[in-house]
């Protein structure tokens, strides 16, 4: 700890409107923090309201809905479905967010900085393409891709020998997966490469003088250097990928049966193909619990200044 | 300051800015001082004709010719049918949003009463000469409570669609009369052998096709083994049954035995539109249970689906019932209606554009354009109608025997529910009789223990219909 003392600290020249700036301060604070209760807190309260409603789109409860308390939740928590949903959103979220996005993505950062230059930024370039692309865009070329008979994917494999086949049927959370991670991974690629990049090289010419090898570098140097990165890049990639709808409603619709029916797609399903808006509600408000659940754990586990 | 005083000229500029949007807007939807009166209708994406928008254009010309105060405006709801309701559902929840008058699927007529999105016509509906020439049928199926809510403009059937080409390729005989499931089955696992390019049998099932896969798929099943959705008799719906257990079991052989579409071309809400202007003009589908209004797209001249031979290439023959039991076929009519939005303006004009749209000729018209047939006496006799497409004669004579759905505001709900079963069963994650527990339960979620019901014989007269 550096001692501050306060001696040592120049006085500021005494203004007159210091206490006016403050008031400004606050003035201009009050503004967003109104409009962040209105946007955020209102409808946020008002969706656990409904929650406990039995809110339809159509029928008699879209104009009269009775307050049935815990009911909906107890449903949700006893039907087969939901825990099947739930195994979906799991699969998705490890399979392209954690392993997929932030595992491939720190890989290829720290390969991608031994490469010369231009090379590298060549690279990053394309990498970062597959981002830039709006999702609903990734979701058709994807469909087009896996596309049964005439795919690019079924010509790919045909080369070796495979038969045409219905790939979204026939595995269809392998290729969801596949697909997120090709659309996610540039996001913690840059997360990682800037986070590398900062990292002074005297660190690595000291540890290489003193015999470090490259795991050593790697858990000794890199990863706890980039620790809050990390966090960032884990709660953002799993908060986008828990509520990821466009892919999978585009590519498989959360079919066949259950096997991708992701939380964003059964919430959907229930409110607006259902008409159970009550129920759908209160299913996002477990979702919304999950997310900032997992988001606090990474915080705990990984960050260090949150 | 000077940030000061561009933030205030910046922030104005844009408050200035989007008050003149709205403005604009406003100004758009009040056209010189006039009425706008819209008419929403589902347009399913893909299609390659649109007999429902050139139908509403010229009705809007005719209603504005005598109403010079008012402009009639078609609002094409892009959508596919499931989507369409929900679309629907969310526009009539505002008086901003809502349409002034509305396609309403009639057999969401009751649910979406009792929602508050519809207005009673009946006062309307008294006064007009004309509804004594509508079939009694027809006058019901939009009555809910004692009420009328929509004014039917057409409806329909459905059976076997079978190319008679293919067939006699596959030594199959043409013309073709299955007289039971087992028959019908046959065919297919013959066109599989001898014409294995060819998908043999298309029935719709699963969640993306919605309504089409209840009706056209599963319906047309069930109805054919002497139990159906729900017993007029007890009051109740029928959760489980032998037919039931057996229509899945139908479903299960047709896609997992290789004689139906694929699960990447069936489990997707574009198939109707694949069927109809894809699969069975090319001659790439063998059998299709489907509506009698397909020949609505192959008649339009000009249209990339146009297909003038599809009289000759396709033979049409009924459903036969499971067992061939009496009376031996089913069918199940449907239709839509002109309804008012409870929520819109200017009803009374909304209601004298309905009259115009379904007057006798009209009524033809539009019956004519879209392949359905009238619910009004008068509008068969006209030469249009009489011109309509070469299975008219026949659908008309598969009426007396047909089925209606059950009209109560549970259905909309319990008609997912069946959808989600047959693609339990399809996709092979469940067994019929699994996907049928799963039915039971879901549906008894809904209505309620009180009102749910197993059955082990066959449904007498009076449980079969109301």
């Amino acid at each position: 700890m550096i001692e501050v003392r306060h001696d040592a600290v120049p006085e500021r020249p005494k203004r007159r409107g210091v206490g006016q700036e403050a008031k400004w301060g606050l003035a201009f604070l009050s503004m967003p923090s109104v409009v962040i209760l209105f946007f955020l807190g209102f409808p946020v309260a008002w969706g656990i309201y409904i929650s406990l409603t039995n809110l339809a789109l159509t029928g008699a409860d879209a104009v009269h809905p009775s307050f049935i308390g815990l009911q909906n939740y107890a449903q949700l928590f006893t039907s087969s479905e939901f825990w099947l949903s739930v195994k979906a959103s799991l699969e998705y979220l490890i399979g392209s967010g954690l392993i997929g996005q932030v595992g491939l993505g720190l890989a290829l950062a720290l390969l991608i900085r031994r490469l010369p230059v231009g090379f590298r930024q060549f690279l990053m370039g394309l990498i970062v393409l597959s981002w830039v692309i709006p999702e609903i865009v990734t979701a058709f070329i994807w469909s087009s891709y896996l596309q049964t008979p005439g795919g690019l994917f079924d010509v790919v494999v045909g080369l070796f020998g495979i038969a045409p086949q219905s790939w979204l049927y026939r595995d269809p959370m392998t290729f969801l997966i596949l697909a997120n991670i090709w659309r996610g991974t540039a996001f913690s690629l840059l997360v990682f490469g800037a986070a590398i990049e900062a990292i002074p090289k005297e660190l690595f010419d000291a540890a290489q003088i003193d015999g470090a090898n490259g795991v050593a570098i790697l858990g000794r140097i890199i990863l706890p250097l980039i620790r809050n990165s990390m966090a960032t890049a884990l709660v953002l990639i799993t908060l986008w990928t828990l509520s990821d709808f466009t892919l999978i409603y585009v590519l498989t619709a959360g079919g066949p049966g259950y096997a991708t029916d992701v939380l964003p797609v059964f919430i959907y399903q229930n409110s607006f193909t259902y008409y159970e808006l009550g129920y759908g509600t209160a299913l996002s408000v477990v979702l919304l619990l999950i997310a900032s659940g997992l988001s606090l754990l990474y915080l705990r586990l990984v960050g260090r200044d949150y | 300051m000077q940030t000061k005083a561009k933030w205030a000229v910046s922030s104005s500029a844009a408050l200035l800015l989007v008050s003149a949007l709205g403005a604009f807007q406003g100004s758009v939807a009040q056209a010189a001082g006039k009425t706008v009166i819209t008419v929403a209708y589902e347009f399913s994406p893909g299609s390659t004709t649109n007999p429902i928008g050139t139908f509403l254009n010229k009705m809007a010309k005719e209603f504005e010719a005598t109403h010079p105060n008012v402009i009639v405006k078609p609002q094409e709801i892009i959508a596919d049918e499931g989507a369409y309701y929900t679309k629907l559902d969310l526009e009539e929840q505002s008086p901003a949003t809502a349409p002034n008058v509305v396609m309403q699927d009639t057999f969401l007529i009751s649910s979406s009463e009792q929602a508050g999105y519809l207005t009673n016509l009946t006062p309307y509906v008294d006064k007009w000469s004309q509804w004594k020439e509508f079939y009694p049928a027809f006058q019901k199926i939009t009555e809910y409570d004692g009420k009328i809510w929509g004014i039917s403009n057409g409806t329909d059937d459905r059976y076997l669609w079978y190319n008679k080409v293919l067939f006699k390729k596959a030594g199959l005989p043409v013309p073709w009369h299955p007289k039971n499931w087992a028959q019908v089955l046959a065919a297919a696992r013959t066109i599989k052998k001898k014409l294995p390019k060819v998908i043999p049998m298309n029935v719709y099932s699963g969640v993306p096709m919605d309504e089409a896969a209840t009706m056209q798929g599963f319906e047309m099943l069930l109805y054919g083994t002497g139990y159906t959705l729900y017993d007029y008799h007890d009051n109740k719906w029928v959760v489980k049954s032998p037919g039931f257990l057996h229509s899945l079991q139908f479903i299960q052989t047709l896609y997992r035995t290789g004689l139906g579409p694929s699960l990447g071309q069936a489990l997707n809400s574009d198939m109707g539109t694949v069927v109809a202007d894809t699969l069975l003009p090319k001659s790439e589908l063998a059998i299709d249970l489907d509506g009698m209004w397909l020949p609505g797209s192959w008649d339009v001249k000009g249209s990339s689906s146009y297909w003038p031979q599809w009289s000759k290439v396709l033979g049409w023959t009924p459903m036969p019932t499971e067992n061939g039991q009496a009376p031996g076929l089913d069918t199940l009519s449907g239709g839509w209606s002109w309804a008012i939005s409870a929520k819109s303006a200017n009803k009374n004009l909304s209601w004298q554009l309905i009259e115009l749209m379904t007057d006798k000729q009209n009524m033809a018209l539009y019956d004519h354009l879209v392949v359905n047939l009238s619910p009004r006496m008068d509008s068969a006799t006209l030469p249009i109608y009489k011109s309509t497409a070469a299975n008219y004669a026949f659908s008309t004579s598969l009426l007396p025997h047909t089925f209606f759905r059950p009209a109560f505001p549970a259905y909309a709900k319990i008609s997912v529910q069946i959808d989600t079963a047959m693609e339990n069963v399809m996709t092979g994650q469940m067994t019929p009789q699994q996907a049928m527990n799963a039915y039971a339960q879901a549906v008894t979620r809904i209505v309620g223990a009180a009102h749910v019901e197993a059955l082990n014989h066959p449904e007498t007269p009076a449980q079969l219909r109301p």
